[in-house]
């Protein structure tokens, strides 16, 4: 370096030719020329000149080489000269060295700029991106933004357009959905801010309105106690005219107090009775307190929850109870439970303290019938008791067709009340471990009746589907005058069957027509079903249930000479059927003598709609044809033991050789005539 | 009692008759209906035991007049009433269309009733019908021109049913049922039927015998039984039978709303009703 510098400050005064100045500055000066210098020359500088230098630097260290080989004088005079241009060289080489630091130094310097440059832009570049992000995501909320107005229920696009104000629907502004938007929405605030006016003008209408009605029911409450005065001082009158409307305002305060169905039963039938039947009469009875008390729970609605809760409590009480022992536990939950279980059943035949009884007057009015209805809520069935009052009743087997049993069973047909009328009420019974089949029997036992089907629906009950309330009403109405009629034609039906029973009980029958009759009616009694169903003669009548166990059954037997008649008599539905059976020579019946099947078809085929003593005239036929028989059979087989007494003019006809039975009068004679011939 | 539950329990069905082409079975009941059954459905219902409900009438036709007793001639149903033979004309399909003529018995006009015609039988050759009347006589008459040709009159004992073949006759009804030989007049067998006979026929090679009996029985000329039916009712009035087009046939009818019906003529296979609850 130091060399360096002199052969710099050399060239210095070599090449200026200015005055030397002080030693200092010259230094200065020289050291900013030879850098200013050098920098120029950095700019020529190329790497091949290295390459020049060390060629031709290689090419004099040979040349010096061969020389020194020959080692001749002319040899050590070129070498020398040789040094000196190898010298030369490697000075150039410094240079050439010293440039190229330089330059190094120089783009150095130049990279370190443009690097920096770089950095600058590409955070420029940086905050442009994140700047470009966050516009986007402007934008995408811009896009995404949620008016209220959206939830604003607006009229309708064909209404506003028909309603709305002139200027908030110019083509302009229908054209533009934005603006349009904002017209209807100007149109809904417009509308609504009149509709809240009006609102509360109608709701101060209405306080008004309310008041006046507070003002009106003061009125009205101070007027009661008046009323009542005036109620009391009429009373006298009242008594005097005949016209007891206080109590029939009792009995009305009574009858708001029945249950739906019962109620109905009550309007109906008072509604028929008045208008229609006189011999009718209705009326409610029971406790009433119980009743009132029963309306006030239900009104409250916590009758069932409060039964729940005392039954928890009693067994959380007898579970806490570990102190005693187990046997004893046992014992009393065995108690307690036969106790719940008996609750149960008890609440479930429990009646509705209120029935309602009607009384039908027979038209001589002589004997009424009573019925009483019963309503059990928890099995919701109305279950009712007949009652037939007589004047006199004394005879044995005409005694059984007025028991409240027989005088209301079967009114319909099959309707027997022996099972209930209501699918639910089986599942109720196994419930509490009861059997459904016995239900007539419990429902003897607590003196409530049967459940017949006619009830149901006297009460508006159907059998097979709920209904409302204006069905119940219909199926009501329908019922009652059939209902009423038919009980009329049961209770006349069973009057008439009552006297003739009564007088054939003690054999005494009355003839109709001037006919004589041979056979003698021996006795009248009255049979059990079971006594009924051994007969032979009886099974067909059985077995295609045109007879039941629920029909009223009797026996009478006619003798002549030898031959004794025996009919097996089942009444139902106001009709006696009769199963005859002949001993004569042998048992004969329909199953085995056509002779029998005709006079069994004979009496059976009365027609009754109008007369007043049907079994009597059966009983009168079965007589005459039985003397007709005897007669026409002695005749054939000429024993002798029956003559004729009867007018008839031949004994046979047909194939099947029938006998004369149908009696014919003419005149005062009465003649038999074939049936069918 | 309830019209139809009376008429089931005690209806009788006094007599039968198969159509000419064995197609059609008429039942008359004591109530004048007549009713028409199809043979053919029946048998056919029978042989493949099927479960179709054959057992009610395909018609049933309610006379004007009184009926006792049917017969068939060519396409008329010839109908037995009190003092008259009338002919009806029958559909193709069975049913009764309507009276096509009528012919007038000169019965007793002195007589206390009017008789009735208790049985029919028609000689087709000849063309004449044989009505046998309540007042024990027997008219004759043409069918060609509907005259009474002869009247006889007959008294004493009934007889409920006689049978002709070739060389047999066949009689019965309140006497015993007897056999006797064409030729010499006297009886060949005597039969121990134990009550009246309403019917007698010579079936294949057997006697059939019916009557106040609810037992339909066949005996041979020896007087062996050789098979018995027992039928619905008490008594059998008429029995029908046919070997062809449909294969044997036999029905029996009488104090019953039922008619029994055997297709091998020695038991019963079906029965059918005159009445059901929903006619």
């Amino acid at each position: 370096m130091v060399g360096e510098t002199k052969k710099r400050s050399k060239n210095a005064s070599t090449s200026s030719s200015t005055p030397q100045t002080p030693v200092k500055l010259i230094k200065e000066e020289v050291f900013s020329n030879a850098i200013e210098f050098e920098e120029k020359e950095e700019s020529k500088f190329n790497r091949d000149q290295f390459k020049t230098c060390f060629t031709e630097l290689n090419k004099l260290i040979q040349e010096v080489s061969d020389l020194k080989s020959k080692n001749t004088e002319e040899a050590k005079k070129k070498i020398v000269e040789k040094r000196i241009q190898g010298s030369l060289i490697i000075v150039k080489l410094k240079k050439l060295n010293r440039l190229d630091k330089i330059r190094l130094a120089n783009r150095r310097e130049l990279l370190a700029k443009e690097k920096l440059n770089v950095d600058s832009n590409r955070l420029k570049l940086q905050n442009l991106i994140y700047e470009a992000d966050h516009l986007k995501k402007e934008i995408n909320k811009c896009i995404s933004f949620k008016s209220e107005d959206e939830d604003i229920k607006l009229v309708s696009m064909e209404e506003f357009l028909k309603i709305a104000p002139e200027e908030s629907r110019t083509p302009e502004i229908l054209e533009d959905k934005h603006a349009l938007r904002m017209a209807r929405l100007e149109f809904e605030l417009q509308q609504r801010k009149e509709y809240a006016k009006q609102c509360k003008e109608l709701e101060k209408e209405k306080e008004e309105v309310a008041e006046k009605i507070v003002a009106l029911k003061d009125n009205l409450d101070s007027l009661l106690p008046n009323l009542q005065n005036v109620c009391k001082a009429t009373r006298p009158i009242q008594k005097i005219l005949n016209m007891p409307f206080e109590i029939e305002w009792e009995i009305q305060k009574i009858v708001r107090l029945l249950p739906q169905p019962l109620y109905m039963a009550y309007t109906k039938l008072l509604a028929y009775s008045e208008v229609i039947d006189n011999n009718l009469s209705v009326s409610v009875d029971g406790n009433e307190d119980e009743a009132l008390q029963l309306e006030n729970e239900r009104k409250q609605g916590k009758d069932e929850k409060e039964l729940d809760e005392n039954e928890d409590s009693e067994n959380e009480a007898e579970e806490n109870d570990f102190e005693e022992s187990d046997n004893r536990r046992k014992v009393q939950r065995r108690q307690s439970r036969i106790e719940s279980q008996n609750q149960k059943r008890q609440k479930l035949f429990a009646h509705h303290p209120l029935s309602v009884q009607f009384q039908l007057k027979s038209k001589k009015r002589k004997e009424t019938l009573s019925v009483t209805l019963n309503y059990l809520p928890d099995m919701s069935i109305v279950t009712v008791q007949g009652k037939f009052n007589l004047d006199n009743a004394q005879s044995v087997a005409a005694g059984d067709i007025m028991t409240p049993d027989r005088i209301l069973s079967g009114l319909y047909e099959g309707d027997y009340g022996m099972e209930s009328p209501s699918p639910h009420t089986s599942y109720q019974l196994q419930n509490v471990q009861l059997n459904p089949k016995d239900l007539s029997k419990l429902l003897d036992e607590k003196m409530l009746g049967k459940p017949y089907k006619w009830a149901q629906r006297l009460c508006g009950i159907s059998v097979t589907s709920k209904l409302n309330i204006d069905e119940s009403f219909k199926l009501c109405d329908e019922t009652v005058p059939q209902l009423i009629r038919q009980m009329h034609k049961r209770v006349s039906a069973r009057m008439k069957l009552y006297h003739q029973i009564q007088s054939l009980e003690i054999g005494k029958i009355t003839i109709s027509g001037n006919v004589r009759i041979s056979s003698i009616l021996q006795q009248f009694v009255s049979l059990s079903f079971a006594e009924y169903s051994v007969i032979p003669c009886t099974k067909r009548f059985i077995e295609s249930e045109i007879v039941g166990a629920n029909d009223l059954f009797y026996r009478a037997v006619v003798t002549r000479g030898s031959a004794k008649l025996e009919c097996y008599i089942a009444v139902r539905d106001n009709f006696p059927i009769f199963a005859l059976q002949l001993s004569y020579d042998n048992k004969y019946n329909a199953e085995n003598s056509s002779h029998i099947r005709e006079i069994e078809g004979f009496v059976n085929g009365i027609k009754c709609d109008s007369v007043d003593n049907v079994l009597s005239l059966q009983l009168q036929r079965a007589m005459t044809s039985l003397d007709i028989f005897l007669e026409t059979e002695s005749f054939q087989h000429q024993d002798g033991e029956f003559h004729q007494e009867k007018n008839f003019s031949c004994s046979f006809r047909g194939r099947g050789r029938s006998r004369p039975y149908q009696p014919k009068v003419v005149g005062c004679t009465t003649s038999f005539k074939h049936i069918g011939y | 009692m309830k019209d139809i539950v009376h008429k089931q329990l005690y209806s009788t069905l006094r007599s039968q008759v198969l159509s000419s082409n064995g197609k059609y079975l008429f039942v008359v009941s004591n109530h004048f209906d007549i009713a028409t059954f199809a043979v053919e459905k029946i048998a056919s219902c029978i042989e493949s035991i099927t479960n179709d409900d054959i057992s009610n009438p395909i018609s049933i036709y309610k006379c004007k007049e009184k009926v006792f007793s049917l017969a068939f001639n060519r396409d008329f149903l010839i109908v037995g009433s009190s003092g008259s033979v009338n002919g009806y004309q029958i559909s193709d399909s069975g049913a009764i269309l309507k009276q096509s003529w009528s012919i007038q018995l000169n019965v007793n006009i002195e007589s206390y009733e009017v008789s009735e015609v208790n049985d029919l039988w028609v000689d087709s050759e000849n063309d004449r019908i044989y009505a046998a009347c309540g007042e024990s006589s027997i008219y004759v008459c043409s069918l060609e021109d509907g005259f009474v040709i002869k009247n006889r009159p007959t008294y004493g004992k009934w007889i409920g049913s006689a049978s002709i073949n070739n060389e047999w006759v066949a009689t019965g009804g309140g006497p015993s049922l007897a056999l006797y030989h064409v030729r010499n007049r006297q009886p060949f067998q005597i039969f121990d039927f134990p009550k009246e006979i309403h019917v007698t026929g010579f079936v294949e090679d057997n006697l059939l015998v019916g009557g106040e009996s609810n037992i339909l029985c066949q005996y041979s000329f020896k007087g062996d039984v050789m098979s018995e039916i027992e039928t619905s009712g008490p008594c059998v009035l008429s029995v029908v039978w046919q070997t062809a087009p449909f294969r044997k046939f036999l029905t029996a009818c009488g104090a019953s709303n039922k008619i029994d019906v055997s297709t091998n003529f020695k038991y019963k296979d079906t029965t059918l009703n005159f009445y059901s609850k929903n006619s």
